[in-house]
């Protein structure tokens, strides 16, 4: 697997360098958590959160292009509910033994004007690699009013069915339709 | 999914209208959650983990009451430093005000579903107005312990320094959106 990693980022780092204009950031994991929703047994929309999530996005803006790598700890999953959380980290979800980490990598950015609106990619989940589209709300960039630094920030959202990635456990009675709702923020190298 | 919106036809056939009905908040599935802007750049969020509360409903005459009681000191967002930030005095100052409370004054109705929760709010010792827009809500029996069970998502704005607590505002937004899953058992 890093010799995989490594050759990808070879690949994206290739892309990046080709780009004169293009900025890395490293994601900031003290302000990026992915939580997701999910319907329970029709009465309420239920919860979670992963609290360790690392990445590096590449951005030219006025290219218009870049790239985004994200990698989510699922044993960090949080519901607020410990009972719920190991369930959730055991085979019949999330399988943390096995499936150390849950990835996703974009294919494709689009923008509006020269702001982020859309990033195409794909999920691997469960060992499932599946296309994904995230929706870019509110994509800002600007300084730190502390660190000065360059940060860039944005809300994300995306639906996904878990059964597409093998996680069938009690559908319909927690849905199938998982809801992603992701804060992001990313400090420029 | 069948079966279970079937248990809910069944429940929702037969409601025993004729009186109120008290229901005790399951806080396992009663999660109080907030958005807060973080300086233009994303949306923050946190969640209080322990909640506890009665509702009682008259679906009927279309009258109810809701009291909510949550620990503050149970905020929890992923991120150890901010929540020992957050219980204390700059924010929640959980030493002095262990919970958060809500009351209900009155409710609004939409057929034989809650619509909307309006009460007072009590915050650091401070008492404010607060409506909950009422999603989505559902009664049914749960598909395991067979308990008449009732659920909605609830959602709220608020201005948190109309509670005193202005700390990096507006570097962290004012504005506060409240997102609470509820689930209660009827007693």
């Amino acid at each position: 697997m890093n010799r995989v990693r490594a050759f990808l980022a070879a690949i994206l780092l290739g892309t990046a360098a080709a780009s004169a204009g293009a900025d890395t950031y490293a994601v900031d994991p003290r302000h990026t958590f992915p939580s997701f929703e999910v319907s329970h047994l029709g009465l309420s929309t239920q919860r979670g959160r992963f609290n360790r999530t690392e990445g590096e996005i590449s951005l030219d803006l006025a290219a218009r292009r870049g790239w985004v790598q994200i990698q989510i700890d699922p044993d960090s999953v949080d519901t607020g509910d410990a009972q719920l959380e190991a369930i959730l980290r055991s085979e019949t979800f999330f399988d943390t033994a096995t499936h150390r980490y849950i990835y996703f990598r974009s294919t494709g950015l689009e923008f509006t004007g020269d702001r982020l609106s859309r990033v195409q990619g794909e999920l691997t989940l469960l060992g499932v690699a599946r296309p994904i589209s995230l929706e870019v709300a509110s994509f800002h960039c600007g300084p730190h009013p502390i660190s000065k630094k360059e940060v860039c920030g944005a809300d994300v959202t995306a639906t996904l069915k878990r059964s597409d990635f093998g996680m069938t456990r009690h559908i319909p009675a927690v849905g199938d339709e998982v809801k992603l709702l992701i804060q992001v923020e990313a400090v420029r190298n | 999914m069948k079966t279970i919106l079937a248990a809910l036809a069944a429940a929702a056939a037969f409601p025993a209208l004729a009186a109120p009905e008290s229901y005790s908040l399951d806080s396992r599935h009663t999660f109080p959650s907030f958005e807060v802007n973080h300086l233009g750049f994303s949306t923050q969020r946190g969640r209080f983990n322990k909640t506890t509360g009665k509702v009682t409903l008259d679906r009927e005459a279309k009258t109810g009451s809701v009291e909510i009681e949550i620990d503050a000191g149970s905020v929890d967002t992923g991120l150890d430093k901010l929540e020992e930030h957050l219980v204390g005095e700059d924010f929640f100052n959980v030493a002095k005000y262990p919970t958060l409370a809500f009351k209900s004054r009155s409710m609004t109705f939409n057929g034989d579903k809650p619509a909307s929760v309006s009460g007072d709010f009590t915050m650091l010792g401070v008492t404010r107005p607060l409506t909950l827009t009422i999603h989505a809500f559902n009664c049914g029996v749960h598909p395991i312990n067979k308990k008449n069970v009732c659920g909605a998502d609830a959602s709220a704005t608020l201005k948190r320094s109309e509670f005193g607590m202005t700390k990096y505002v507006p570097g962290v937004s004012d504005e506060v959106m409240l997102k609470i899953q509820v689930e209660a058992f009827k007693d």
